[in-house]
């Protein structure tokens, strides 16, 4: 699995491309969101399209990145959710608590982001 | 995004595949590929998510909990009757049988209230159609169906 990261405003996009399964697609994704949030990047978009299989440890990597962010004051929102990914996350309970947006643009300008005081 | 719908009666997956695999995580790729290969490139590829996800979920499993088990794992594939079906065979294996003893996996708890396991057989046990458990001689099968329509 590759993993291409961009930053918009105060809003990163994370967007992972192939398999999101147990291992080295798992690994990646948790270390990159770890590392966001430890930089204080805690809006996150998770673009799905590039996706072609999500597995238990895709769904777990989302619910991490769902509670690191949380924590931090943030949250995550998805977009681009695959008929089958989407099924996968409504059997998870994810799509309870976890925001889908038709795109991209929608999810980063959806961000309620309060204003930096110097 | 697969279209929605029955897949065409001509442009179904025909006939069955066998292959054995070392017992790694690293033998997925070929696992995904004896899939992809089986379904073909026709209307089949609709059914390439759920059933790479489902044999991803338990070929790690047995991998992950009987990783003392000396024997490859044995995967059928075979189209009959309009199903897909899908056997998985684990030769000196404990038993455990997932229609019965995989732990409940509460979906409504919140995030943080959850506990570790199970998901992955929930996901199996909720989007294959029929799943038979047998286990003989310290082999364990396991026969998933999914319908093609």
């Amino acid at each position: 699995m590759k993993l291409e990261v961009r930053h918009v405003g105060q809003v990163t996009v994370v967007a992972p491309t192939g398999k999101l399964v147990i291992g080295e697609g798992e690994t990646l994704m948790n270390q990159t969101t770890s590392r966001l949030v430890g930089e204080g990047r805690v809006h996150l978009v998770i673009d799905l399209d590039g996706v072609t299989l999500m597995d238990s440890s895709g769904v777990d990597s989302l619910v991490l990145a769902t509670r690191l962010t949380q924590e931090n004051g943030g949250k995550i929102k998805l977009v681009h959710v695959s008929r089958h990914i989407y099924k996968l996350l409504d059997l998870t309970g994810l799509t309870a608590v976890i925001e889908i947006c038709l795109s991209t643009e929608e999810a980063i300008s959806s961000f309620q982001i309060p204003e930096k005081t110097a | 995004m697969s279209s929605a719908g029955p897949v065409p009666s001509n442009d179904r997956p025909r006939g069955a595949v066998s292959a054995a695999f070392a017992r790694d995580i690293g033998e997925l790729e070929s696992v995904f590929q004896m899939v992809e290969t089986f379904l073909g490139s026709g209307a089949g590829s609709k059914l390439l998510f759920p059933i790479q996800l489902a044999l991803e979920e338990i070929f790690t499993n047995l991998v992950k909990y009987n990783a003392a088990g000396k024997s490859q794992i044995r995967i059928d594939l075979r189209a009959d009757e309009g199903e897909v079906i899908i056997r998985v065979t684990d030769p000196d294996s404990p038993r455990f049988d997932i229609t019965t003893d995989a732990p409940q996996v509460d979906i409504a708890q919140p995030l943080d209230k959850r506990t570790e396991g199970g998901l992955g057989i929930h996901l199996v046990k909720k989007i294959m159609d029929r799943i038979e458990y047998q286990h003989e001689n310290r082999t364990s099968t396991l026969t998933l169906h999914k319908r093609m329509d």
